[in-house]
């Protein structure tokens, strides 16, 4: 089974991760590292997260 | 010439007719006890009406004009006319010109008014025209919302479904999954864990 975390500062670290909930509230987009763009979102209402793409693996799963 | 002159006293009366200011302050020199002595035209009409009717003819005429200048030039050519108008008036005139000044004033205050809203007009002609841009770009980089309604199987059922699903597919991702069989992400995060956990199928980077 995977494994779930629910404790207040558990993170995920992924390439890719998945997710759903009652609402998505898309944030601001914020210039990061290189020419890279971050953007932020808070999942509430059921919020639910699982990694489909662990970082430096392959095509993932 | 008769008739052309009978033409100008009928159309300068009737313009009068519709400044009975103008009219009345003309005929307020006629004094009844004097009356008698008033000379007639050959028409049978007294020489000071006459007059008078000229004179409120010609000060609507030189109004119409004024109107014209500042309605084709603006207030500069009203004023530059005015002035004009003014040092060259007789004192019949001034009186015509004064009663029908608060008219210009009103016009040119309406005049204002209407360039101002027109001004405005644009403005929000071009402020939506901005907006309606803003819009168009958002909504070409915003993506399409899609409503996926949920199904609820068993958990053999879904199980079975996902078999059938990675028969088809190799790779996978778990969202994948989930959307293209309406399954809950949770169920399917589950239901994949049991099939990795009985090696029906594996995560790729596992494989080593």
């Amino acid at each position: 089974m995977a494994i779930v975390h629910k404790e207040v500062g558990d993170a995920l670290l992924a390439e890719r991760i998945a997710v759903q909930a009652r609402t998505i509230n898309m944030g601001s987009v914020t210039q990061g590292s290189s020419k890279h763009k971050i953007l932020t979102a808070k999942l509430r209402g059921s919020a639910y997260c699982v990694i489909e793409k662990p970082l430096g693996r392959g095509p993932g799963q | 010439m008769a008739k052309n002159q009978s033409d100008k006293e009928t159309k300068g009366l009737t313009e009068v007719s519709n400044m009975s200011n103008v009219y009345s302050e003309d005929l307020s020199s006629f004094e009844p006890e004097s009356f008698d002595f008033v000379e007639f035209s050959s028409q049978g009409i007294p020489i000071r009406v006459l007059e008078a009717k000229s004179k409120v003819f010609t000060n609507i005429v030189t109004l119409q004009a004024n109107i014209y200048n500042v309605a084709i030039f603006g207030t500069g050519s009203y004023n530059a006319v005015v002035g004009g108008y003014t040092g060259t008036s007789s004192p019949s005139q001034t009186i015509g010109y004064s009663s029908t000044m608060p008219y210009l004033e009103n016009y040119l205050a309406e005049r204002k008014l209407l360039e101002k809203r027109l001004e405005a007009v644009d403005m929000l002609e071009q402020r939506v025209g901005a907006l309606e841009k803003r819009v168009a770009s958002l909504e070409a980089v915003s993506p399409e919302e899609k409503v996926i309604v949920l199904r609820e199987l068993s958990k053999e059922e879904a199980k079975k479904e996902i078999l059938e699903l990675f028969s088809k597919q190799d790779r996978l991702y778990y969202s994948d999954i989930a959307e293209q069989l309406s399954l809950d992400l949770k169920l399917v995060v589950d239901i994949c864990s049991e099939l990795q956990a009985a090696g029906e199928i594996h995560a790729l980077g596992d494989s080593s």
